[in-house]
C-alpha cells in the first residue's frame, strides 16, 4: 500500500506541474506569437518567457525521482 | 571579445566630399555617426529611393529570391556597366526598364485574371464532372435539360412536386419515367444541384414550377455559357484545360524572365542602395564654409590603415583626428564582436538577445564551451552523435541562408560532445552497441543509475551559475557599479556557503568547516543586503532555482536514452522482420529529431535564462559599418 501511495505521489509530483506548465506555456505562447508577429526583435525575450514555467516540471521531476528511489 | 573602438573625425574640402565618402565606403569599417537633427531628404535621395523601391518591387513581382546566389562578379559587372552619376542614372534605369516592366506587368495582370477565372472554373468543374454522363445520355432534340440549385431541405418536396406535375400533364397511356428523369449532386453547402431532363413540350412548365419553388438555374461561368447545357459543360471542361495550359505558359515566361533579369535587377538594387547610402552620408556630414566633417566609430586596430588610405589618396587635403571614448559615452559606442573562427558560429546564438553593451561582456567563448557540452550530454549517444556530425557537415556547406552554415558548425561541436558522452554512457543507438559489440559504459549507464547523473548535472549547474555570478561581479567592478558587484559577489559567496553546508551534512566533515561556512553565509548575506537589499536575497533564491534547473540535462538525456532502448526492443518483440526493423527505425528517427531539437532548445534556454541573467547586459548598439553591399551582403528587408 505504501509503495502504491509513493508511486501515486511520484506521478502526481510530475503530472500536476506538467499540466500547470502546459497551461502557462499555452497562454504565454499565444501571446508571444502575437508579439513576435508585430515585433520580430522580441523573439529572444519570448523564448525566455516561454521557457520560464518549465522549471516547475524539472523540480517536480526531481521530487518524483526521489520518491521512486525510495520505492527501489 | 568586444573590439575596442576609437572616435574618428575626418575633415576635408567640400569639393572632395564625394571622393572621401567613396573611399570610406570602399574601406568599409567606419560606423558613421549622423547628426540627430531632422534631415530633409534631397530630390536626389528621393529619386534614388523611388527607383530602388521600383527595382525591388519588380524583383518581388517576378518572385526572384536567389539573393544568396548573387556573386561579387555579377555585382561588379553591373557596376562597370552602369554610370552612377545620380543625374543620369535614374532616367537611364527607368528607360531601360520601361519595356521590360510593361511586359512583366501585362503577364502578371493576365495571370491574376486567369487565376480568378480558374477558381470559378474549378468550382463549376465539380458540377461538370458529375453531370457529364447524365447530360450526354439525355442530350436529344426532343428533350430539354437544365441544372438547378435547390435547397437541401426542399429537394424531396420539389422532386415529388415535379413527379405530380409530369403525371398530371402526361397522357395516361404513356410511361411517366420516360418524360421526366433527374440526377442530383449533393454539395457540401446547404444546396444541391438538380439536373432535370424532360420532354421538350414540358420544359417551360417545369422551369416555371422550379422557379416558383425558389430554385435557381445553374449557369456556367461568364464566357463559357453556350446554347445548350451540354455544350456549356463541355466549354467549362475545355476552358479549364486551356486556362491551366495558359497559366503554365505564363509561369514559364516569368521563370525565363526571372532567370534572365533577376540577377541584373538585384545587382542594380545593390548599386542603387550603395549610392543612396553614400548620398545619405554626404548629406549627413557637417559643412563649415569650404570644409566638411564626417564622424564615426572605427575599431582601434583599423585606425592606421584608414589614416594611411586617406593620406595616400588625399594628402593634406584631409585632416584626421581620433580619440578613445570617455566613460560617459560608452553607451553610445557601437559594439563589434570579434571571436576566433572556431567560436564565431556561436555568435548566432546571441542574435536572439539584445546586443551586448560596448563595455559589457561578450559571452561567445563561454557559450562555445558550455552549449555543445550540455547539448552533447543530453544527446549522450555516439550513434546519434555521428548522425549529427553528418547533418552538421552538410549544413555548414549550405549557401541557402547565411544563418545555416554557423548552425551546421555548432552541430559539429555538439556531435563531438555527443560521441564523447555516448562513450561515457556506453550508448550507440541506445543499447545497440552493447547488444552487437558488448560495449560497456566508460562512466555510468544513465538509464539505470539516475541519481549520479542528477547529482552531476546539479554540480554542473552550480559551476555554470558560479561562473556567471563571477563574471557579473567582474562586470560590476569594471563598470564601477558598486551595487551590482556586491550583489553578485554576495550571491556567489552564499551559494558556496550553502554548497559547503550540504557537503558537510553528506560527508560528515569536521566542525571548523561548519564555522567557515556560517561565516561565509553571514558575509554573503551582508553583501547581498548592502548591494541589492531584499531584491538581492530574492535573486539568490532564484539562483538556487537556476542551479536546480540544470537537472533538465539529466531528465532529457534519460528520456532520450530510454526511447532509444525502446526503439531497439521493437526488434525483440516483433523479431528481425521488416516490421520490427521499420518500427525501430521510426522510433530512432523520432528520437533523433527530438534529441536535436530538445538538446538545442534546452541548452539555449539554460544560457539565456539561467546563465546570462547573472552578468549579461544588453541594450548596446550594433556596429554597422558604412560598407559596400557586396562586402557584408544581406537580403533587403
Amino acid at each position: 500500500m505504501e509503495k502504491a501511495l509513493l508511486a501515486l505521489a511520484a506521478s502526481l509530483a510530475i503530472g500536476i506541474p506538467a499540466l500547470a506548465t502546459a497551461y502557462a506555456q499555452a497562454k504565454i505562447g499565444s501571446a508571444g506569437a502575437g508579439t513576435v508577429a508585430e515585433k520580430p526583435e522580441t523573439s529572444g525575450t519570448m523564448i525566455i518567457l516561454e521557457a520560464i514555467p518549465e522549471t516547475i516540471v524539472i523540480l517536480g521531476f526531481v521530487v518524483a525521482i526521489m520518491m521512486i528511489l525510495q520505492l527501489a | 571579445m568586444i573590439r575596442e573602438m576609437v572616435r574618428l573625425a575626418v575633415w576635408g574640402l567640400t569639393p572632395q566630399r564625394s571622393e572621401v565618402v567613396e573611399a570610406l565606403h570602399d574601406f568599409g569599417l567606419l560606423h558613421v555617426v549622423t547628426p540627430v537633427e531632422t534631415h530633409t531628404p534631397s530630390k536626389e535621395e528621393e529619386a534614388l529611393r523611388f527607383t530602388r523601391a521600383k527595382v525591388l518591387g519588380m524583383l518581388e513581382a517576378m518572385e526572384w529570391k536567389d539573393w544568396g546566389l548573387l556573386t561579387d562578379e555579377i555585382v561588379d559587372r553591373a557596376r562597370d556597366r552602369v554610370d552612377l552619376g545620380i543625374e543620369g542614372v535614374v532616367a537611364e534605369i527607368d528607360r531601360s526598364l520601361d519595356a521590360f516592366r510593361g511586359r512583366l506587368a501585362a503577364l502578371l495582370e493576365e495571370r491574376r485574371r486567369l487565376g480568378f477565372s480558374l477558381a470559378e472554373l474549378k468550382r463549376a468543374h465539380q458540377v461538370v464532372f458529375h453531370f457529364i454522363p447524365f447530360v450526354s445520355a439525355e442530350d436529344s432534340p426532343d428533350r430539354t435539360l437544365s441544372l438547378w440549385w435547390v435547397k437541401n431541405d426542399l429537394l424531396q418536396k420539389t422532386l415529388s412536386g415535379l413527379r405530380s406535375l409530369v403525371q398530371k400533364e402526361e397522357p395516361e397511356d404513356e410511361e411517366p419515367k420516360e418524360a421526366f428523369r433527374y440526377h442530383v449532386l449533393n454539395t457540401e453547402k446547404e444546396q444541391s444541384v438538380l439536373a432535370v431532363s424532360t420532354d421538350r413540350n414540358l420544359g417551360e412548365k417545369i422551369e416555371g414550377f422550379l422557379r416558383q419553388r425558389g430554385a435557381v438555374q445553374w449557369k456556367a461561368p461568364e464566357g463559357f455559357q453556350r446554347e445548350s447545357t451540354r455544350t456549356s459543360l463541355m466549354a467549362v471542361e475545355e476552358g479549364l484545360k486551356e486556362t491551366n495550359s495558359r497559366l503554365e505558359e505564363i509561369a514559364e515566361e516569368i521563370r525565363r524572365a526571372r532567370e534572365e533579369w533577376g540577377p541584373r535587377l538585384a545587382s542594380l538594387y545593390i548599386l542603387l542602395d550603395e549610392r543612396l547610402e553614400e548620398t545619405l552620408v554626404e548629406s549627413g556630414s557637417k559643412t563649415r564654409g569650404d570644409t566638411f566633417l564626417i564622424e564615426g566609430w572605427i575599431p582601434s586596430d583599423s585606425l592606421d590603415p584608414v589614416v594611411s588610405l586617406l593620406k595616400s589618396r588625399f594628402g593634406d587635403n584631409v585632416l584626421v583626428q581620433w580619440r578613445y571614448p570617455s566613460s560617459e559615452e560608452w553607451h553610445r559606442v557601437p559594439t563589434l564582436l570579434s571571436n576566433p573562427s572556431a567560436t564565431r558560429p556561436f555568435e548566432v546564438l546571441l542574435k536572439l538577445m539584445p546586443h551586448p553593451q560596448y563595455k559589457g561582456v561578450d559571452p561567445t567563448s563561454l557559450v562555445a564551451v558550455f552549449f555543445p557540452f550540455f547539448a552533447g550530454c543530453m544527446v549522450g549517444d555516439a550513434g546519434y552523435g555521428a548522425l549529427i556530425a553528418l547533418l552538421g557537415r552538410w549544413l555548414s556547406r549550405s549557401t541557402r541562408h547565411p544563418l545555416i552554415p554557423p548552425i551546421g558548425k555548432i552541430l559539429l561541436w555538439v556531435s563531438g560532445w555527443s560521441v564523447a558522452w555516448g562513450i561515457a554512457f556506453g550508448e550507440i543507438f541506445g543499447d545497440l552497441g552493447h547488444r552487437l559489440f558488448h560495449i560497456r559504459p566508460l562512466w555510468i549507464e544513465r538509464s539505470h543509475a539516475v541519481l549520479p547523473v542528477l547529482i552531476f548535472t546539479v554540480a554542473l549547474g552550480f559551476a555554470h551559475i558560479s561562473i556567471g555570478l563571477f563574471m557579473g561581479f567582474l562586470d560590476g567592478l569594471r563598470n564601477k557599479h558598486r551595487h551590482l558587484w556586491m550583489e553578485r559577489l554576495g550571491s556567489l559567496i552564499v551559494l558556496f556557503a550553502l554548497f559547503g553546508l550540504l557537503l558537510l551534512v553528506r560527508l560528515n566533515l569536521p566542525r571548523p568547516f561548519f564555522s567557515l561556512n556560517v561565516i561565509l553565509l553571514v558575509i554573503g548575506t551582508a553583501l547581498l543586503l548592502v548591494g541589492g537589499k531584499i531584491g538581492g536575497i530574492i535573486e539568490t533564491f532564484s539562483a538556487l532555482g537556476n542551479v536546480l534547473s540544470y537537472v533538465r540535462i539529466a531528465a532529457i538525456g534519460l528520456s532520450s536514452a530510454i526511447l532509444a532502448i525502446v526503439a531497439t526492443r521493437f526488434v525483440d518483440v516483433l523479431g528481425l522482420s521488416f516490421l520490427g526493423i521499420l518500427m525501430a527505425l521510426i522510433i530512432h528517427i523520432l528520437n533523433f529529431v527530438l534529441a536535436i531539437a530538445g538538446s538545442g532548445l534546452h541548452s539555449a534556454r539554460l544560457h539565456y535564462v539561467e546563465f546570462f541573467s547573472k552578468f549579461y547586459q544588453g541594450g548596446g548598439k550594433e556596429f554597422r559599418p558604412f560598407t559596400r553591399r557586396r562586402l557584408s551582403w544581406k537580403k533587403p528587408s
